[in-house]
């Protein structure tokens, strides 16, 4: 069985342009080796410094070989983070004593979600920390269903109130999210920073609501009925474009090809009240099988 | 130690008049919308922060810290508000700038003019003397003073010793009467005004920090009155939020964010029973900080109300960074 993988990258910042994005999106893909890895890290501003380059730290030392990264995960956060302290603040303009504080006080903080994919073998794995999403869609009697949407599917809400981060200013005590799963069939990944994940899973939700309650928990369908997901869902519903989960993943995949699609679909979104302002990243990957 | 401020004993009549008022407010108090508290602040969009601080002649009594030390209530006050404002600076410091994420205003209440009245006045000091609402910026270059402390560094790597700042902005004073009611008022002008140029901002929050009971009163129903009409100004965010602490050591047991429904532990105190009806009702954002806080999943299914009896520091500081908690998430 071989795969073959087409994949885009898009982000932008909440304002629309580059400078001020804190998200990262990164992807190491050469035919020639086995593996193949693409991140989406989100520096959460609200509550840290430095996030920016710590997003882009944390997705450019992420191990290439899965299996290393899950035996080590520890250790490697560890020494990225003293890198960072080395390569990035004792460097930087610290004599503001509010920002001096702030970066000793509060860190950095960034979300990481990490998907490898074993073009050998045909096997994925994933690894989440924070509220950024990957979305695994399978294509099964020629047409595409969600198999799995982590870390969302372990989610008490649509909006949790404090997701984990990663921050170098505190070592990962408890394990973290990893994930494998065999390829079988022709699939789709998107990996969304997290206002884009939850408009992602909203829109699902309408259009495939069967597939949607056996990957979520109850509280969290809930969630998406309550607050201003609640009149968000009819904005969804009213200004949709798209009726099936394959033709959400062509409106998708038409986003990530150029950044002026992208752009112009976000304008769209926002302007009609369906996704929070933010900053956004959207990876896609289409992976076609032949046996 | 006694606290000349506060009443020993209350009355049943103006208990009763308290009751009446309250069967008003339950009606009112009741429109927390699932919507409301949502709007993302930005230096654009603004929201405030009050503080309403109690200067009047019983705060210099001294009062135990938990650490057993004895320290007039006004300087742990000012004390308190600093450490509050520092706060405030560190939210609002991005990698690049300070942003202006919120308006500050603090008034005094107690302290008296030349003629010996006392007064209701801002409280700003030195180059802020005069001001009104502050921004994040103006607040940053304005402190009265500031020291340079030195800390260790905990960690295995950096420095050993980090420098800190702490600044001074508000000096502890303690003289006069307590025209608390004067002070609402006063606060709901000026929060009036303020909305009405920021009318869709994330409401306002009125932190009110006491340790007696209102003088410019003939009944403590009036402060539930002249609460409410702060409490219902509203953004298209939502109503503004007071938050009362009263700060003594005279209160039988600490009483931080009680239910709705625990309202008969006030009945015995008109005056605590009166911080309590004028307090608002938190809404869900803030019911999740302080469950997550006191370890007590019942605050996200029950009414709470935003008050503290407490009678040291920690606790009024950790009310006002709940202040600052509920909004970090909020901040864009």
């Amino acid at each position: 069985m071989n795969i073959s993988l087409s994949t885009n990258t898009v982000t932008i910042s909440k304002s629309f342009d580059q400078t001020e994005n804190e998200d990262f999106p990164f992807k190491h893909n050469l035919e020639e080796e086995e593996y193949s890895l693409w991140v989406v890290c989100d520096g959460a501003g609200g509550s840290g410094v430095f996030c920016k380059e710590w997003a882009k730290h944390i997705a450019e030392n992420i191990p290439l070989n899965p299996i290393e990264f899950e035996s080590n995960y520890k250790n490697w956060f560890s020494e990225i983070s003293e890198r960072f302290y080395e390569d990035v603040l004792s460097k930087a303009d610290l004599s503001d004593l509010i920002l001096n504080k702030k970066v000793h006080r509060d860190g950095s903080n960034s979300t990481m979600s990490a998907l490898w994919v074993n073009k050998r073998k045909n096997d994925i794995y994933f690894s989440n920390v924070g509220d950024s999403c990957i979305f695994y869609f399978e294509q099964t009697q020629n047409k595409f269903t969600p198999k799995f949407i982590t870390p969302y599917n372990a989610f008490n809400e649509i909006e949790p109130p404090s997701p984990t981060l990663l921050n170098w200013n505190e070592p990962i005590t408890n394990s973290i999210e990893f994930g494998y799963e065999e390829i079988k069939n022709n699939f789709i990944i998107v990996i969304a920073s997290d206002s884009l994940s939850r408009w992602i899973i909203q829109a699902l939700s309408i259009i495939d609501y069967a597939s949607c309650s056996k990957l979520f928990k109850t509280n969290f369908l809930q969630s998406l009925n309550t607050g201003k997901y609640e009149e968000r869902k009819v904005a969804i519903h009213l200004n949709s474009t798209y009726s099936s989960t394959d033709e959400l993943l062509k409106y998708l995949q038409k986003s990530a090809e150029s950044i002026e699609f992208f752009k112009h679909n976000l304008k769209e979104l926002i302007e009609s009240e369906q996704i929070d302002l933010d900053d956004y990243s959207l990876i896609f990957i289409e992976g076609n099988v032949s046996k | 130690m006694s606290n000349s401020n506060l009443p020993s004993q209350s009355g049943q009549n103006n208990l009763s008049s308290l009751n009446a008022a309250s069967n008003i407010m339950q009606v009112r108090n009741t429109a927390l919308k699932p919507t409301h508290y949502t709007t993302r602040i930005t230096s654009l969009n603004p929201t405030a922060f009050v503080l309403l601080i109690d200067q009047s002649g019983s705060m210099s009594e001294e009062i135990s810290d938990n650490k057993g030390n004895s320290i007039a209530k006004s300087k742990q006050l000012a004390l308190t508000v600093n450490k509050f404002l520092d706060e405030i600076l560190l939210t609002c410091r991005s990698t690049d700038l300070v942003k202006d994420y919120f308006d500050i205003v603090i008034i005094g209440y107690g302290r008296e003019n030349v003629d010996g009245e006392s007064v209701v006045k801002i409280a700003w000091e030195g180059l802020l003397e005069g001001k009104s609402w502050v921004n994040v910026n103006t607040l940053r270059s304005s402190s009265l003073r500031k020291d340079i402390i030195k800390v260790q560094n905990p960690r295995s790597f950096g420095p050993k010793e980090l420098e800190e700042e702490i600044n001074v902005w508000i000096e502890p004073y303690s003289e006069g009467l307590t025209p608390m009611k004067e002070a609402l008022e006063f606060c709901t002008d000026l929060l009036n005004n303020w909305i009405e140029s920021h009318p869709n901002s994330f409401p306002p929050i009125v932190f009110n920090i006491t340790d007696g009971y209102a003088t410019d009163v003939t009944n403590q129903n009036e402060i539930v009155l002249v609460s409410e009409k702060l409490k219902n100004l509203s953004t298209s965010d939502g109503n503004v939020l007071l938050i009362n602490c009263l700060f003594s050591d005279d209160i039988q047991q600490i009483k931080e964010f009680p239910f709705v429904h625990e309202r008969n532990m006030f009945e015995e105190n008109e005056y605590e029973l009166a911080l309590f009806e004028s307090s608002s009702l938190l809404p869900q954002k803030m019911k999740r900080i302080i469950s997550d806080i006191y370890k007590k999943q019942d605050y996200l299914t029950e009414e709470t109300k935003g008050v503290v009896f407490a009678n040291d520091i920690e606790r009024i500081i950790k009310l006002l960074e709940i202040g600052t908690q509920t909004l970090k998430g909020t901040i864009n």
